[in-house]
Order: C-alpha cells, then structure tokens, then sequence
C-alpha cells in the first residue's frame, strides 16, 4: 500500500527516458513510432544494440534489469512496465 | 624466371607484399599517408584529451578527418574501438589492393601487432566504476578492449580461417608480428597472410603515462635534430598482404617487394634503457636471413622516436653494423611525420620503406632544424629525396629490450 503522499512515476515520462536510450544506442530507429505493442525482436535490433539500451536504462534510471533477471521482454510496453515497478513512488509532498 | 628463383637458398619459400592499405594521422588510405610523406608534411598537432575537469595538452597526430560511421554500422561501433576499427580499414585496403578475390582468403592468417588495445574503453570504465562511482561496467567493455578483438573483425569480414594472432610487443610489435608472419608463409604453413599492426592510444591516461615517463616532446617529433626533445604520441593502422613469390607470379599481383629477411633479439640489459647489443643483433640477423652484406642496404627506416638517448643509441647501432657504409646509407624516421603510432609503427613504417623501394624515394625525418653531432647519419632531412632503394631496412626497438628488423628489396 503506498502513502497517501506518494504516486507511481509517469509512464509516459518514462517512456521518453526510455526512448532517449533506444535512440542514442540505435540512433536509426529514432524516427519509428513505438507504441506499447512494438516488438523489439521486429525492429531488426541486434543483441549487442539490446544489451547496450538497457544498460543506458540502468545508468539513467539507476536500476537494475539484467543482475535482477528481468530483461526478459519482447514489447516496449513490457520494457516501460519493468522499469516503472523498479522505480520508488515518487513523494508529492 | 625458373621455378628456382621462387625459393630460398633453403627451399623455404620467398616472400612477398603484394597489398598494402594504411590509416595515419594524414588520414584514411594508403594515398593519403604517401603523400603526406613524400610532401614532407606532419600530422602531428597540439592535441588536448580530458578525464573530468583534468585536462593535457601535448603534441599528437590523430586521424584527420575520421567519422567511424562512413565506415562502419551502429551495431560495429557498439562492438569495436578505433584500434579495430583502423585495423579493418586497413585490412580492407590491402585486400583489395592486393586484387584477391573474396573467398581466396580462407587459409590466410591474420597476425597484427598492436600495444594497447582498448584504451579508451578502458579509460571510460575507470571513469565510470571510479571516477562516477557507478556499480556497472558497459557491457561491450570486453569485446572492445580486447587486443584480438582487431583480427577477430578482420576475419569475421573477409571469412578467414586460418590462424589470427595479436602480437603485442608495444613499439615492436608491428615488425614482430609481420616477422611471424613471414615466417609461417615462407615455410607453408599458410598460403598468405594480413599482417602489420594497429594501435589508437591517445587518450588521457595514456597521454599522463607516457608524459610521466618524460618521453613526450614539448613541441613537436624531430629525430635526430639538435633541438629534439621526445616523442609525440600517434595512431593509426598498416596492414599488408603477403604471400609467396610463387602464388604472386602465378595470379599475376603487382608485387610491391620482398621481405627478405627479419631478425629478433632481446637486449637483456635493461627493461628502459636502449642498448647496442640487443638492437645489433636483430638487424644483424636480419642482413644475415636476407642474404644481405650491410652495404647493399641504402635505406634505414629507423625506430627514430625522437628522444635524446634513443637516436644517439640508434646511431651508434647503425655505425656498429655498417662501419664505413654507415656514412653512406639514409636513415630517416617517418615518427616525425605521423607520431609514434606503437604496434603500429612497425608496419607503417614497413609500408612507407616498401614505397620508397618501389618508387625510389627515401621518406625524410621532419621538423629538422640541424645537425646534433651525437647522430652522425644522413637522415634526409625535411624533404624527401628521389633515389634508387634496391634494398632497405626497417628497425623497431620497445622498452622491455626486445627489438626486430626486416630487410626488404625490390624484386
């Protein structure tokens, strides 16, 4: 249960973060439109360029994905959602 | 020509380039290095690299002009550093240069000679784990720094199988591994091979190491001028492609000279200091693997980093081997040009004597300003000279005392 002071981080300004990441690794797809549904493995993403994204998504976000073992996604939905539940509440007050 | 001429006096087989390619501080591509050479230019610049707020300025010739991404994809960026990345473009280069057809590589090898490997790389995971204080390393930190990571990419590009090796004897390097090169095609171990050396050190940290080792110039490079006062760091690739003689006349290459012989000693004195006996020894051997009497040699592509002890010792070498012809043979050092480009030198410098012996034109040590006496030898200074090179030596001595010369001639 979280306080009552507290909420959940914006998806949305996660996933800019997100795309921030995807297109300084693959500076080729930073025109595609992605919505939740994109699947990575369609993108024609190498494993290299996969590793590197979360990486950059570690770094920025101080969190941990792979260690965890929760670099397990196909969508950017999935991807957004991992990272939104490692994230604390953010505190309002 | 007989079926004879193809071997040596032994059997073994002769030996022969018959493509080269070449990244220097002039920039992409053999053309460009050759004529920064021959116009007597200099690639090295005051050159600043930074790690946080620290920063040091010292004179270095980097790649003009290099933008990875004309040459490579995202996904190779991720993977290779510009160590590799200069290797494979020289590689590409010389294979193409050497008109082999894709598919006839199979059984080549790759061996390169390269010093550091990774350094800036490494430099960005120390900046990261100790400087920021970050738990993570990149994840392409292994794949990049890796020394063999340069012939991995070259043999991934071109289908190579054969063996593929990093020699890294750091300045030397480039001759050792052009040395091991020779000497596994010249006894059939492997039909041809890619071979020279690539390095990409000028980083910060490395900029400090070599800057507390007091080796690096306050100016410029100018070896065996009065005035001189070090070394200026360079980078870059020279790759070469060898073969026999017999499998060149048989596909009709345009062949670029022979490696007639190579030498290899260790000084065994000394970890810094340059010697006599150990440098002596590798060309020695080298005039001897050849065939050679030391007055057939009338061109020296000297080690020539620039600094006080090393050109004096050098000098006192070349006097040791040659006696009176050492008043008559050119040494210049093409380090004035394009820095000390390391596991690299060795191969460029390589390149630059094989051009001079096919073209007839000694390379020129710039940035002379006159004659130190201590280094009594005719280093064709400044501008480059027009000369019939029948045959040449290129020399190159590391700390740690250990040294290799390869003796080539025109064929």
């Amino acid at each position: 249960m979280l306080p009552a002071a507290a909420r959940l981080p914006d998806s949305d300004v996660v996933w800019a973060g997100i795309r921030t990441c995807i297109n300084k690794v693959i500076p080729a797809l930073a025109d595609l439109d992605m919505d939740r549904d994109t699947n990575f493995n369609n993108l024609g993403a190498s494993s290299i360029e996969m590793i590197t994204v979360i990486f950059e998504i570690e770094e920025m976000y101080d969190v941990v994905i792979v260690d965890a073992g929760l670099d397990v996604f196909e969508t950017a939905g999935e991807l957004r959602d991992i990272v939104v539940s490692l994230l604390p509440a953010e505190r309002t007050q | 020509m007989t079926a004879r001429d193809d071997r040596r006096p032994d059997g073994t087989n002769r030996v022969v380039v018959t493509g080269m390619g070449a990244v220097t501080g002039f920039g992409v591509g053999l053309a460009r290095y050759w004529d920064g050479v021959c116009n007597g230019r200099s690639a090295i610049r005051s050159t600043s690299r930074n790690f946080e707020d620290m920063q040091i300025e010292r004179p270095c010739a980097t790649i003009d002009g290099y933008d990875p991404t004309e040459h490579f994809t995202n996904t190779e960026l991720l993977i290779s550093e510009p160590f590799s990345q200069f290797a494979q473009l020289a590689a590409r280069e010389a294979v193409a240069d050497a008109g082999l057809d894709p598919g006839s590589l199979t059984d080549a090898a790759v061996i390169l000679g390269c010093g550091g490997g990774g350094e800036i790389s490494r430099e960005d995971v120390a900046r990261q784990l100790f400087g920021n204080r970050r738990p993570r390393a990149h994840p392409m930190t292994v794949p990049r720094t890796n020394h063999q990571a340069a012939v991995g990419l070259i043999s991934i590009e071109h289908q190579i199988l054969g063996p593929g090796f990093i020699v890294a004897t750091g300045c030397a390097a480039g001759s050792h591994a052009i040395a091991q090169a020779t000497m596994m095609v010249r006894h059939g171990y492997v039909p041809l091979a890619l071979t020279g050396g690539t390095e990409a050190c000028v980083t910060y940290s490395a900029i400090r190491a070599f800057d507390a080792a007091r080796t690096i110039s306050s100016d410029t490079c100018r070896p065996f001028s009065k005035g001189r006062s070090g070394l200026a760091l360079g980078e870059g690739s020279g790759v070469l492609v060898i073969e026999t003689l017999e499998s060149a006349r048989r596909r009709s290459a345009n062949i670029l000279g022979e490696i007639a012989g190579f030498g290899m000693s260790s000084d065994a004195r000394d970890s810094v200091q340059p010697t006599l006996r150990g440098p002596v020894r590798a060309i020695s051997k080298a005039l001897e693997d050849a065939g050679m009497s030391p007055d057939a040699i009338a061109y020296i592509s000297a080690h020539g980093t620039g600094t006080q002890l090393n050109d004096v010792v050098e000098t006192q070498v070349v006097h040791q081997v040659f006696g009176a012809h050492a008043d008559r043979v050119m040494m210049s050092s093409t380090k004035s040009q394009i820095g000390h480009t390391f596991g690299a030198a060795g191969a460029l410098e390589l390149i630059a004597t094989l051009k001079g012996v096919a073209l007839g034109i000694a390379p020129p040590t710039v940035n002379y300003l006159g004659r130190d006496p201590d280094c009594d030898i005719d280093c064709v200074p400044n501008t480059a000279r027009e000369v019939a090179i029948p045959a040449a030596l290129s020399q190159s001595f590391a700390f740690g005392g250990v040294n290799a010369a390869l003796a080539v001639r025109r064929i």
